[in-house]
């Protein structure tokens, strides 16, 4: 509950139109800018925050530091994208803002959203972090957006000139799926306000958010935070095992890579939720695939397609499988007839289904299910030795075309 | 925020600037009190100036100043782009002001100077917010010679002829004159400020 009289830095500048922050960077940077205002406000009532933009024409206060939070949310409305942010004359007229704060006991801290490329070098920025440190003006950076060479570097020489104490704070916040307040709201930016602030910005942005979106798992980890806890361990064992079967995959057929990756990447998606229908349907859905594979792979693609992503939304290492097999159908026949083969190879199946985590290969379900493929392969290598070289033909044709 | 709609819609160009005794004692106030005795390192005869905004009304061409005050003003000496104004004082202020005589509309603002300087065209814009034709009037609190120590400017925009560069904004003179209503006419001896 630090009395804090804070200047938020806004950049406004052409680098934020940028859509790889959904919806655009300047819309991530104005909702992590509401989410802070009304963390700040809540913590303590006598905070007073500020704004200002540091590109457009040029440096411009929106509102200076005040309590009212209706103020400040409103004059982030109809703000203009355009120019160059222009960091220092930012920083510095932050810094004479917070001079002319009406409270002279609240303590003096700036909070920058640095999204474009930053024009001033290293030193002119020491300079700066060393004014700051010796009015005792904390900084927050928030580094997000662009990232050219030396960036970083010089934000981080910022903020050890200006550090004192640790009060000062740099974020990194990478482009990626979750949106910037979401990934603010863990940072010391807001926890360094106190468990008030966090607990409101947490509780605004499940409301912001709808609840669901908001968060990884579809759980709030404030509400919940064993089942997030539970559902993140999850999401790791996952991972390491879609690692593991990627890797054997890799050894097996290198030149899948891409495509395998993709449809490793769907199926964590819905894997999470399913986890434990998974051991259930692994031996049924496994088995059709087998088959599938086996079967008539000439037959139309794309009822294999959709039958595929079906079952591989629900099981990454099936969806290996399935790739495998449609990839392999795809070639010429004469390594077809090796996959099956291969398929038909029991060591190799009982390896991959050790490596799936509901299936044990001594059971006995499974074996029966083996040997039955066994069967259906040998007698299917006959089938196919005919219908290789009039597929041969085909593939011919096709690719002629 | 105060915009004026109903006076000053024809932008009829400013001829002249009166500026009552009043502003002036204020103005002088506020320099003694913040601005006076601070000494710059850098410059030597730029001090730490006082800025603040002027109430008053405009008629016919003749903007009429009234009453005045000073708001929080900071600027970085070696750096003339970096300044900070506090613009919600401003408005707060005005609010008030506007409570106790509902006539006098924000028609410039002030600074002690005593001459112009590279961020008042700046300045000058953010008072274009506030009234479609703002005027800035420099007070010397410290004259140097006779004659009245008001300068009053309003800021035209000029294009190029070329017409590639933007356009860009030069202050204008205007005659300015100390005049007063009878009741205002209280002595006030220039040579003793």
């Amino acid at each position: 509950m630090v009395l804090e009289a804070t200047m938020i830095c806004i950049d406004n500048s052409e680098w934020m139109r940028n859509g790889d922050y959904a919806p655009s960077r300047f819309q991530a940077q104005a909702d992590a800018v509401n989410l802070i205002c009304g963390a700040k406000t809540q913590s303590n009532p006598e905070n007073t925050v500020g704004v200002l933009t540091m590109a457009g024409k040029g440096v411009r206060v929106l509102v200076t530091p005040t309590s009212d939070l209706g103020k400040i949310l409103a004059c982030m409305h109809g703000l203009e994208i355009g120019g160059e942010m222009n960091l220092a004359a930012g920083i510095q007229v932050a810094q004479l803002a917070l001079k002319h704060r009406q409270n002279k006991k609240q303590q003096q801290r700036i909070i920058v959203f640095a999204g474009s490329p930053v024009m001033h070098d290293k030193k002119a920025l020491e300079v700066i972090g060393k004014k700051l440190k010796k009015n005792s003006v904390a900084l927050d950076i928030v580094n997000f957006g662009e990232d050219d060479e030396g960036k970083t570097e010089k934000l981080e020489a910022l903020l050890a000139a200006v550090n004192n104490n640790d009060t000062s704070h740099i974020v990194h916040v990478p482009a990626g799926p979750n949106a910037l307040s979401d990934v603010l709201i863990s940072t010391p930016i807001f926890t360094g306000d106190g468990e008030g602030g966090s607990g409101f910005a947490a509780s605004a942005a499940a409301a912001a958010a709808g609840g669901v979106s908001g968060f990884e798992f579809g759980v709030d980890p404030n509400l919940d935070p064993e089942l997030a806890l539970a559902l993140r361990v999850s999401m790791e064992e996952e991972r390491a095992r879609q690692e593991a079967a990627a890797k054997k995959a890799a050894e097996e057929a290198s030149e899948q890579d891409a495509t395998m990756t993709e449809h490793a990447s769907e199926g964590p998606s819905g894997a999470d939720n399913k986890k434990n229908e998974i051991p259930d349907d692994d031996n049924t859905l496994l088995q059709q695939a087998l088959a599938m594979s086996v079967d008539e792979p000439a037959s139309t693609q794309d009822l294999q397609d959709t039958e595929m992503s079906d079952a591989a939304a629900e099981d990454p290492d099936l969806a290996l499988a399935l790739q495998l097999s449609v990839q392999e159908s795809t070639k010429d026949s004469s390594s077809e007839a090796d996959m099956s083969k291969l398929l038909a190879d029991q060591s190799f199946v009982s390896s991959i289904l050790a490596s799936l985590p509901g299936v044990d290969p001594n059971d006995p379900s499974v074996k029966e299910m083996l040997a039955s493929m066994q069967n259906q392969s040998e007698s299917q290598q006959k089938q196919d030795e005919d219908k290789a070289p009039e597929k041969k033909e085909e593939k011919e044709e096709k690719e002629e075309k | 925020m105060d915009v004026i709609k109903t006076q000053q819609i024809s932008s009829r160009p400013i001829e002249k600037v009166i500026v009552h005794p009043l502003v002036l004692l204020s103005i002088v106030d506020n320099y003694n009190r913040d601005a006076k005795d601070t000494r710059k390192r850098v410059a030597k005869d730029t001090r730490k100036r006082v800025v603040g905004v002027l109430l008053g009304t405009s008629f016919k061409g003749t903007v009429d100043v009234t009453n005045s005050y000073a708001v929080p003003f900071e600027e970085d000496e070696k750096d003339s782009s970096i300044w900070f104004l506090d613009h919600n004082y401003h408005e707060s202020m005005f609010s008030m002001f506007k409570r106790i005589n509902a006539k006098e509309h924000v028609v410039g603002w002030y600074s002690t100077g005593p001459k112009l300087r590279e961020n008042d065209l700046d300045i000058h814009r953010l008072f274009h917010n506030y009234v479609p034709n703002p005027i800035m009037v420099i007070i010397d609190v410290q004259p140097k010679e006779l004659g009245i120590p008001t300068k009053a400017y309003y800021d035209v925009e000029e294009f190029k002829e070329n017409g590639t560069q933007k356009s860009q904004k030069f202050f204008v003179h205007v005659p300015s004159e100390i005049a007063a209503h009878e009741v205002e006419e209280i002595r006030m001896p220039f040579d003793e400020i």
